[in-house]
């Protein structure tokens, strides 16, 4: 069986581009908008429906000059939530830096706790998410183009028996022509992933301000690895497009 | 305060990480993956593949060949037609890219490729006298397609609850779950920062968990639904299949069933979409004599029952010498 190293893991993250070392945008706040505390709301189909609530916290700390947020925030998927299995908890920072007159780069980073639970196994994925939007900003609205990467870094498994069938009767079935009896595998291996999922996001974003509210709307398409080229493949939840808004009131 | 203590010691021990691609991990492991497997090679579209086949019975006696049902799926269901061994050579198989067989190209994907396959195996284990040939549901159509290939190979045909075989039932059969508002399209979608789907083992994990809701509407009760068993639905077979194969060239050429001339034995189930009803107004007309039994009390899924064991048995005995 082939294992994955610590080393390799350590490596992997350490390739994390140093510029985009600040979570999603989401986490900043928009300069516009010079408040302490918001709370939000984020709709988004990423492309499953989802319904977010977060706190965004200001000013921790300055970099480069610029205020540095940073929050919370808990999500799931719309229409699973009466289940109660899948949820997705993230924490993050973010900054923007002035890039000249009206642009400016808003970056972030996020890390993220999700679950799942589709009948086959229960899932927790532990993964990082880092982002940056070029912006045209003027004094109550914005304008930009945001690359995001997503990344599970550990995916935990542990299989249903409903999987677990899925492994009987492949031998022994009296078949004659059936081999001497070799290493068997008898089931799915349970236990820890490493780099099971990740997709980059890219598309365009506005926001405006209303005090004491921010609104950001955002859209576009992710690809993330495709087995011979399945693009568009609805039949494996495979739609490559994302819409959101997110709405934040100060308090 | 489990789960937390299960993230923070696979943290700390992370150090022994399983890949997705561990043959075996995930899904159930392909013949090329696991020599234990019965299975024998073929070469079919310019690649040898690894087939995953089981044969049952005297290889002396006439050969029965089945095909499974579902695009990239496998035999399991079909297993009780081992019963027949007493009196065929029965041999079973997942198809290239389905099941427990050696995954594939989409190049390798094509009606030619199917029907060629088919005479490869044919080839194997009757290579002079006529097979009788069995399809289930998606494999109805590749028998089919075979037999109006080489109707001088098949010296009966059965349909077991086939796929649509024409333009017009394919248009009528009614369309099914898979809405945005379904749960388990749902869960799907929220996977995507799960698993990736890279390739093939990761796409057909896909397949296990959408399965049961996306068929439900095959079983007599919906809302009660069985378990289908399965090894592997080769997700990525059956997305290609379906486009490349349950087309309208395929349907063109099914229109010489119309010639075929030997026995036909056509086999419905009580409830579902394919049932006994939809196989006498869509099937039967294909042919110029065709006999339909219908099974009571099961569907689509559930259907390789001693009933159809005993239909079957009475077929042979009345249409074949």
């Amino acid at each position: 069986m082939t294992r994955i190293s610590c080393a390799l893991l350590v490596l992997t993250w350490a390739a994390v581009p140093a510029e985009a070392l600040a979570t999603t945008e989401a986490f900043g706040l928009p300069e516009q908008f010079p408040a302490q505390n918001l709370a939000s709301l984020r709709v988004a189909i990423e492309p499953v429906p989802l319904v977010e609530l977060g706190y965004v916290r200001a000013g921790l700390l300055r970099v480069a000059g610029e205020a540095l947020g940073g929050g919370v925030a808990l999500g799931a998927p719309l229409l699973l939530i009466p289940d109660f299995r899948d949820f997705r908890l993230s924490a993050g920072i973010g900054v923007s830096f002035a890039l000249g007159r009206d642009f400016r780069l808003a970056s972030g980073a996020s890390t993220f706790w999700a679950t799942a639970d589709d009948g086959t196994a229960r899932s927790d994925a532990l993964g990082l998410e880092l982002g940056v939007s070029a912006r045209y900003s003027r004094p109550r609205w914005y304008i930009g183009l945001p690359l995001r990467l997503r990344s599970t870094a550990l995916l935990h498994l542990a299989h249903s028996e409903y999987m677990r069938r899925a492994y009987d009767d492949r031998y022994d079935n009296g078949a004659t022509n059936a081999p001497e009896v070799g290493e068997r595998i008898e089931g799915p291996e349970d236990g820890w992933y490493a780099l099971t999922a990740w997709r980059v996001l890219t598309g365009i974003e506005a926001g405006v301000t209303a005090a004491p509210f921010a609104f950001h709307f955002g859209a576009g398409t992710f690809w993330a690895p495709q087995a011979q080229g399945l693009f568009f493949s609805p039949e494996t939840g495979q739609i490559p497009l994302y819409l959101e808004t997110d709405i934040r009131v100060a308090f | 305060m489990t789960r937390w203590l299960m993230i923070l010691a696979g943290l700390v021990v992370g150090c022994s990480l399983a890949s997705p691609d561990d043959p075996g991990a995930l899904v159930p492991p392909t013949a090329d993956e696991d020599p234990a497997l019965p299975q024998l090679s073929v070469d079919v579209a310019g690649y040898r593949r690894a087939l995953h086949l089981e044969t049952y019975g005297d290889p002396s006696r006439p050969a029965l060949l089945a095909f499974h049902g579902g695009g990239g799926n496998d035999y399991r269901a079909m297993l009780p037609l081992r019963a027949l061994a007493d009196e065929y050579f029965v041999v079973l198989w997942d198809a290239r890219g389905s099941g427990l067989s050696e995954r594939i190209t989409r190049g390798e994907i094509s009606q030619q490729s199917y029907v060629e396959e088919v005479a490869r195996v044919k080839a194997l284990f009757s290579p002079e006298a006529p097979i009788v040939l069995a399809g289930y549901s998606w494999g109805g159509l590749h028998a089919s397609l075979f037999t109006v290939h080489h109707p001088e190979a098949v010296a009966a045909l059965v349909l077991i609850e086939p796929a649509p075989l024409s333009r017009e039932a394919n248009d009528a059969m009614e369309s099914h779950n898979g809405g945005l508002g379904e749960s388990f399209v749902n869960e799907l979608l929220w996977q995507v920062d799960f698993l990736s789907p890279s390739d093939h083992v990761e796409l057909d994990r896909k397949a296990y968990a959408a399965a049961p809701d996306a068929i439900r509407d095959y079983w007599c009760d919906p809302e009660h639904p069985g378990e289908y068993p399965m090894w592997r639905h080769g997700i990525f077979t059956d997305i290609t299949a379906t486009e490349r194969v349950r087309n309208d060239a395929s349907f063109d050429a099914l229109s010489a069933l119309a010639n075929y001339r030997s026995p036909v034995l056509v086999v419905g189930s009580s409830c579902g979409p394919l049932n006994a009803d939809f196989q006498r107004k869509h099937t039967l007309p294909l042919f110029a004599s065709a006999e339909l039994a219908e099974l009571d009390g099961v569907s689509h899924l559930d259907l390789f029952t001693p009933e159809l064991v005993s239909a079957m048995r009475d077929f042979f005995e009345r249409a074949l010498p």
